[in-house]
């Protein structure tokens, strides 16, 4: 029983990884005169839109923005998908035009791997920090209750003395 | 003649602070009680001054004094009263003079509800608070006077920006400003501990009702402009990873973290080394944010000043608040005694991997928000990052938290049981799995990813009713009886629970918002109706309207049951200001408790009609239910007594009594 | 405690390497303004295009225009107020003889662009409208005003974005233009 719950919270916690795959859903700007009517490439502008910079605005899609230059970049989106270009080769078209600047999404390359792998890192790195501080308390911790044990024991006439016995028992009981 | 009173008040304020920063710290030093006293008195007369001169600004407000620049370039003789008052921060100078006002305020209340703290940890407390002010009101009086004047007066005002005249943008900056410069005490508090060497249960104690002070207000004031963003902005989002957002979100993060450490340190007097860190570093992010968004180093709509010569004179700021605090704790902090031992699944195990989890998030956030500078920095190709980065990398960060904030309160100090703590979860955990089977055949199509936040939220939930249920006793004595005991539950323990809940309300509502919205895009003529998801929205007409500084176009709109009966109106509007010029557009939105309506009103189209964006958004008002509860449950926690009690005086440390005793 | 110690000083190490960028930020921020405009097409050749002018007498601009000499590409619109702002800098550049000044009304009609170079002078050799602004967008343009310099060979060489400068123009565009005519 303990093993199935556990299985089942690991599952719960992988679920994450899930978001790295499905993109996410957000609002339109697309007026209904852009809207194309074959719903597939339609489909496809919405997504390559969402992850495209609107150039003069603040951190918003193209898809997401009223501004006369986001209109025009949703309108050529269209005309590259309807010429019969790759999602790959509209991002390409704009990015020639204006640099890797225009996704909103960074690029995974060599340059951006900090960025990528930067969260990764940070957090093992606590996880790491985490761990060697928790070794150093462990060990500051038994030198602390050794010195005081030998002192106390002199003094404390009271000490119950466990005999080998009961000793394994109660470390035994401890350990758990 | 007012405005002249308000520079001269601010210019007394900096004397005050002055002597407040340098006569308590010696004081302390030498365990001169009346040195130490001075403190407290001195944080009471830089406030007031600073009122004095917040009143004189705003009276040059109200009263449309154009010859104050500060009124020319931000308020109008039309604007609405309320928005003439907002106006006064509603810019870089008044801003930073409220900035300036609310960080002697803290000071007074340190002073007001202190009176049980050791002289030399108030005094040393109030002496860094005032060395913060003492910058400030020197980057106030030297490069942002908010009292300069022009001569000759012009005639008019420029008016302020028509995004800013809203209700609930007008009380964003205030309540996010208690926030950020309430995190101040913490450091305070945290450096005071430093330079006297010493942390311990009692110091958390102490920390933690500021601490908590300053989350509430945080978490209200970037709730405010998350839902300003959303009804205003027009598309419904509510949170758009700008980089000033950003700049609020960090230091809440870390805020958050601080305040559950500062429970280890106070029960079980551990995690101290790394708790006055926190401390420290969530008055640096409030202040690195406050450089990012007036020095011009980054672009964003936000933005208030693009003047790199203001951004050199806060950096200097920065330096020396940051780095000498940084410098204090890499000297000091290895000499606090650390504290007991416990296994790694325990309370203390689960507040670690919360804290672990909350700063890694805000590194995360860090990161990508000042990516884009480091690139330009070294030379290498501009990017830009936005949602989707932040999408991929801070929400795998925060599931787990979720998770851990279930199962975490359940385990006990020092050595935890977790499949105890796992087996009170059983009946909750069945139900979600239960209700997400149901749900998920519903909304897999739409997003199979919502389903994890939803299931999520619903856990979080259930966790805390049961929580509750468990509590009152009601198995035991009953119901009568369980709700009399449901309402002698101490404060905190509701504080924590509406946090919680509150936390679960936000979680699924911004899963909907975000993921299950429905959406069209329709031109429609007088009469039509169309439908949006189980809904018909008929469009009535439009017209033109004037309102007190602006004209518009306001459109009329109806949802309507299938039998014709009308069961909400919609009037968005499309609005062009005097003075700028500018347009914005107004949301008719309809809010149940379960879901929103929203309607914008687009071009008008040759044929007369209008195009509408109509949207459906399940979920998208437990985003502000969720912010509430939260809000609510910190100042609930604040009320509860034994967190205002704090520690009892300690003889030893009062001079005056050593004396006494001395000399008996 | 060794270790210790050294995990509490690095945030200040931390804090020191991100004064540094802060440093370096505000140093690049003196001169950016307040929009970050991209200039992907610099070093690329010129985009293929063929505008028309704003009348019948004065001439268009082409593709072909650009080269054999040092041009000057400036974007700019009636209703642009930068753009005026500007105008006094372009008229002067105009009048040097190691470059011929070339104008793209970028989102305008040739009815008031005829209207304002009317009112305010004409500066340009050659005129296209880009009334769609699609040319625009091949040259990677994102608001106006934007100006461009290209060389003999008809490579895009340098771009300024928003308004000229009289510093901007000393110190980077007379350089350019009198090293382009060696």
């Amino acid at each position: 029983m303990k093993k199935t719950i556990s299985i089942i919270f690991i599952i719960f916690l992988l679920m994450p990884a899930f978001l790295l795959i499905t993109p996410f859903n957000n609002a339109l700007a697309v007026q209904p005169d852009e809207i194309l009517s074959d719903s597939k490439l339609e489909k496809r502008a919405r997504e390559i839109s969402k992850g495209l910079r609107c150039l003069v605005c603040q951190n918003q899609s193209i898809d997401d923005s009223n501004a006369d230059l986001a209109k025009d970049l949703r309108i050529i989106v269209r005309e590259r998908l309807l010429v019969g270009d790759s999602d790959k080769q509209v991002e390409e078209y704009l990015i020639d035009r204006y640099g890797n600047y225009v996704l909103l999404e960074p690029p995974v390359n060599s340059q951006t791997m900090i960025l990528w792998l930067g969260p990764l890192i940070i957090l093992s790195f606590g996880m790491v920090a985490v761990a060697i501080w928790y070794r150093g308390i462990k060990k500051t911790n038994n030198k602390n209750s050794d010195d005081r044990n030998e002192d106390d024991n002199k003094n404390d006439i009271n000490i119950v003395k466990l005999n080998a016995d009961e000793q394994l028992r109660l470390d035994t009981i401890l350990k758990e | 003649m007012t405005p002249e009173l308000g520079h001269y008040a601010l210019i007394l304020a900096l004397f005050v602070a002055f002597f407040q920063s340098t006569i308590p710290m010696w004081g302390a030093a030498r365990n001169n009680i009346y040195a130490m006293n001075f403190a407290g008195h001195a944080a009471m007369a830089q406030f007031l001054c600073l009122l004095v001169a917040f009143a004189s600004l705003t009276q040059a407000f109200v009263t449309s004094d154009f010859s104050v620049a500060n009124v020319v370039a931000n308020s109008h003789s039309l604007q609405p009263v309320l928005y003439k008052v907002s106006a006064v921060w509603g810019n870089h100078e008044g801003s930073l003079l409220l900035w300036v006002v609310i960080l002697a305020g803290f000071g007074a209340l340190v002073h007001f509800f202190g009176g049980n703290l050791p002289p030399n940890l108030k005094s040393r407390t109030l002496a860094v608070q005032a060395m913060i002010a003492v910058g400030f009101l020197l980057f106030l009086l030297l490069t942002s006077n908010p009292f300069a004047r022009l001569d000759p007066a012009p005639f008019e005002g420029r008016s302020l920006n028509p995004l800013l005249q809203d209700p609930g943008l007008a009380f964003h900056p205030p309540m996010l400003y208690i926030g950020y410069v309430g995190l101040s005490i913490a450091y305070s508090f945290a450096v005071a501990a430093l330079i006297e060497g010493k942390v311990d249960a009692a110091w958390a104690r102490w920390v933690r009702p500021w601490t908590l002070l300053a989350w509430s207000f945080l978490t209200a004031g970037i709730m405010l402009g998350s839902w300003w963003a959303y009804y205003e902005l027009g598309w419904g989002g509510f949170w758009y990873w700008d980089p000033v957002e950003n700049a609020s979100f960090m230091p809440w993060l870390v805020a958050t973290a601080l305040l559950h450490s500062a429970i280890v340190v106070e029960k079980r007097d551990t995690l101290k080394t790394w708790t006055i860190l926190l401390a420290i570093i969530a008055f640096s992010l409030s202040l690195i944010g406050t450089f990012l968004v007036r020095s011009g180093i980054l672009t964003s709509v936000h933005a208030f000043a693009n003047d790199p010569e203001r951004g050199v004179f806060i950096l200097l700021l920065l330096v020396v608040a940051i780095g000498g605090s940084l410098t204090l704790y890499a000297w000091r902090a290895p000499q606090l005694k650390g504290g007991g031992l416990f296994r790694p699944i325990s309370r203390e195990g689960g507040l670690i991997l919360n804290n672990l989890l909350l700063t890694s998030a805000c590194a995360t956030v860090f990161l990508g928000t000042l990516y884009p500078l480091f690139v330009e920095v070294l030379g290498g190709d501009r990017v830009s990052v936005g949602a989707p980065y932040f999408n991929a990398t801070f929400v795998p960060l925060i599931i787990p938290l979720l998770l851990a904030l279930v199962v975490g309160p359940k385990l006990a100090w020092k050595r935890g049981d977790i499949w105890a703590a796992m087996a009170g979860l059983r009946l909750a955990f069945f139900i979600t799995v239960i209700i997400s089977l149901g749900v998920g055949i519903l909304i897999w199509q739409k997003s199979a990813v919502a389903i994890i936040g939803l299931s999520i939220a619903l856990l979080m939930m259930l966790n805390s009713v049961g929580d509750i249920y468990t509590r009152a006793g009601f198995r035991k004595s009953g119901f009568i009886k369980g709700l009399k005991r449901l309402i002698r539950l101490p404060r905190a323990f509701w504080g924590m629970t509406l946090a919680h809940l509150g936390v679960a309300f936000l979680v699924a509502g911004a899963t909907g918002a975000t993921l299950l919205t429905y959406e069209k895009i329709v031109a429609l003529k007088p009469g039509q109706v169309t439908q949006l998801s189980y809904f018909n929205i008929r469009f009535d007409g439009a017209n033109d309207v004037t309102g007190p500084n602006y004209t518009a176009l306001r459109g009329h709109y109806s949802a309507i049951s299938n039998d014709g009966e009308i069961i909400a109106k919609f009037t968005p509007e499309r609005r062009r200001y005097v003075g700028g010029g500018q347009e914005t557009t107004e949301a008719g939105i309809k809010s149940t408790f379960w879901d929103d309506i929203y309607v914008v009103i687009g071009d008008r189209g040759e044929d007369g009609s209008y195009v509408a964006r109509l949207y459906h958004k399940p979920l998208a008002p437990w985003l502000w239910w969720g912010s509430f509860l939260m809000v609510s449950g910190g100042f609930i926690s604040l009320s509860d007594r034994s967190l205002r009690v704090g520690a009892p005086k300690r003889i030893g440390d009062n001079a005056v009594i050593k004396n006494k005793i001395r000399n008996a | 405690m060794r270790s210790l110690r050294l995990y509490a000083i690095l945030p200040l190490v931390l804090f020191i390497g991100l004064t540094a960028y802060f440093l370096a930020g505000l140093w690049g921020a003196q001169n950016k303004g307040n929009r970050f405009i991209p200039s992907a097409m610099v070093n690329k050749p010129v985009p293929d295009f063929n505008l028309p002018s704003f009348n019948q007498n004065f001439p268009a601009l082409a593709t072909a225009d650009l080269k054999g000499k040092t041009q000057i590409v400036n974007f700019f619109a009636s209703w642009c107020v930068p753009c005026l702002a500007e105008h006094p800098l372009i008229t002067k550049l105009s009048k040097r003889d190691d470059v011929e000044i070339n104008g793209i009304a970028y989102s305008d009609t040739g009815k008031n662009i005829a209207k304002w170079l009317n009112k305010h002078g004409n500066p340009y050799d050659r005129v296209g409208v880009d009334a769609g602004r699609r040319i625009g967008i091949d040259w990677g343009v994102t608001g106006v005003p934007e100006t461009y310099i290209i060389n003999k060979g008809g490579v895009i060489i340098y771009k300024h974005g928003g308004p000229l400068r009289i510093d901007v123009i000393n110190d980077e565009i007379i350089p350019l233009l009198e090293e382009q005519a060696e």
